[in-house]
């Protein structure tokens, strides 16, 4: 089952610099992409030293590290700047992305093959992945990587374009939805996840399909619903949320023309709480307030509510035509208590790895004794030690270098 | 399981089936995104000329918020090179593995971290507390609460 999972990932097309041929594209793959994920920024927020993450990316670190992840500068929630001119790049990106990467490989097919021998063109699908994984090709092939610094994040380019000011782009949004459809890698997963299973509706108790416990809380058979035809669950759901955070509930694209409802402003951020003084009614009443489920424990109930916060928070750092409904985000944040379950039981023996790559490294410790015995001879010193290598990197090898 | 650790994992494979492993470093194996191998060398002039070792990746699903665990693998073909911060059981103590890790490094970084702090090495011995760490060390050593901070003579990382 693993193993069918992985190889599912394995053959899944994960968009990734390494897809183009040529340096100066995958350069430009890899500056609009975080460095933490490694994603396209999904709203992409500016942290005071200049350095830019996905909000979701940089609030989960924030709760571990106060620190800017890049230069370990001090930095909060407070900080975040947000990014539309950058998330409008992101944007146009996705959408010439796939053309730009066929006419690449096409134009170095073109280059690296003489006319005489013509060879059926290289279709977009066929990736380099299906080189071999385990083991690095030759030896030609390897090139000194110099770490994360590589894919550094220039500064100057990207403070330019700091904006305080939220949220302008409504005039936009006729077009920029049509854009993206489901270039977004994560939205795809979540259209194709498809548990099976019931749960208890955390506001009328009764027992749902879990991928309609939206639609049921939406709907007209939970209890504590309005009956209202399924059809206008949006504004629904809105009237809700503007009563709980006083702003505007659903995604506003879509819903403007349909119920008519003026333009409320922004919606407001969930304040995080200090659990630590909560009750545990407390804590259950604050995962109610958000229709969130109350399964598991106190400690369940907490991690659920911290990830809804900064989930909640993070779509709100995106133009407001990019926003998810509530609904999507509840769906984001079940797949994320899945993956942490799933993740959770997995322990490994190292004995028993230690056994299966056996061959491969015996070859290694024997080459590396061979290049032993050969040092009498005069060699020439390796290009680069692995000391050199780095000294523009500011994060990895300071301390340890500083060792002795 | 498409995780985000899942997704991160599978682009550092990218970047290394396409741009290689950093020199002395080989990929080992890598058949799932709970543990990844690599063969580690020092080149150059150092201690541990001629010496292979084996180093392991652990990622949970939290990775990479959270550090992996990494260790040398110590059994019939590998042992843990003896270094003042190389525990005999394979588990190290690098302030880059604990409250240095940043989200941004990535398994390729980690590696060569470890590579300049072996090249880097004066002396080969063993931590002075190695004897009782070893007796009592968990399997994994992300449990481990390592002394960055100099409590013991041996291990003085620069905090910046
Ligand atoms: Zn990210
Ligand atoms: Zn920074
Ligand atoms: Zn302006």
């Amino acid at each position: 089952m693993l193993v069918n999972n992985v190889q599912a990932l394995l053959l899944s097309d994960i968009p990734d610099p390494s897809d183009f041929p040529t340096p100066d594209l995958r350069q430009l793959d890899a500056s609009v992409r975080c460095t933490i994920c490694g994603e396209l920024y999904d709203a992409p927020v500016t942290l005071s030293c200049g350095h830019c993450f996905c909000s979701l990316c940089i609030r989960e670190h924030i709760v571990k590290e106060p620190e800017c992840p890049s230069c370990r500068k001090p930095t909060n929630e407070g900080q975040f700047r947000i990014n539309p001119a950058l998330e409008e790049v992101i944007a146009a990106w996705k959408t010439v992305r796939p053309n730009v990467l066929q006419l690449s490989k096409e134009q170095v097919e073109r280059i690296s093959q003489p006319t005489e021998t013509p060879r059926r063109p290289r279709t977009p699908s066929r990736k380099k992945r299906k080189r071999s994984l385990t083991v690095g090709s030759s030896d030609d092939d390897i090139i000194c990587v110099a770490g994360p610094s590589s894919r550094k994040i220039d500064v100057s380019r990207h403070s330019g374009s700091l904006s305080p000011s939220p949220k302008k782009n409504s005039g936009k949004s006729a077009k920029r939805k049509d854009m993206e459809p489901s270039s977004d890698p994560r939205e795809e997963e979540l259209q194709t996840e498809k548990p099976v299973s019931l749960v208890q509706c955390p506001i009328c108790d009764r027992f749902v399909e879990y991928q309609s416990i939206n639609t049921h809380m939406d709907g007209p058979e939970c209890t504590s619903a309005t009956s209202t035809p399924v059809g206008k669950r949006r504004s629904d759901a809105k009237g809700e949320w503007s009563k709980i955070l006083g702003g505007n509930g659903a995604r506003k694209g879509k819903n403007k023309q349909k119920d008519g409802s003026p333009h409320d402003g922004p919606r407001e951020r969930i304040p995080t709480a200090s659990y630590d003084v909560l009750k545990d009614k407390a804590v259950k009443d604050l995962l109610l307030s958000h229709k969130l489920s109350t399964t598991g424990d106190r400690k369940t109930w907490i991690a659920r509510h911290q990830r809804w916060v900064m989930i909640y928070n993070a779509n709100l750092d995106k133009s407001e035509v990019n926003q998810k409904s509530v609904q999507d985000l509840r769906a984001e944040l079940r797949k994320w208590e899945e993956d942490r379950r799933g993740r959770k039981n997995v322990i490994d023996d190292p004995v028993v790895y230690a056994a299966q790559h056996h061959s491969e490294f015996k070859r290694l410790i024997e080459e590396a004794r061979k290049s032993k015995d050969a040092k009498a001879a005069p060699t020439p010193a390796p290009a680069a030690a692995p000391s050199n290598q780095h000294d523009d990197d500011d994060i990895v090898f300071d301390s340890e270098e500083e060792l002795n | 399981m498409a995780s985000i650790s899942s997704r991160r994992l599978r682009k550092e494979l990218n970047e290394i089936n396409a741009e290689g492993c950093p020199c002395g470093i080989k990929l080992l194996n890598a058949d799932n995104f709970e543990t990844w191998f690599f063969s580690i060398e020092v080149l150059g002039e150092s201690l541990y000329q001629g010496e292979v070792f084996k180093l392991m990746f652990r990622f949970d699903s939290s990775y990479p918020i959270s550090s992996p665990a990494v260790q040398f693998v110590v059994g019939p073909d590998s042992q843990a090179p003896i270094h003042p911060h190389v525990y005999s059981n394979g588990h190290i103590c690098a302030s880059i593995l604990g409250n240095e890790w940043s989200p941004v490094l990535s398994v390729s970084a980690v590696c060569v971290t470890l590579q300049s702090m072996l090249a880097s090495c004066k002396a080969k011995e063993r931590p002075v507390d190695n004897d009782r760490y070893v007796r009592y060390a968990p399997d994994n050593p992300k449990k481990t609460r390592f002394h960055y901070d100099g409590k013991y003579p041996h291990i003085q990382h620069n905090i910046s």
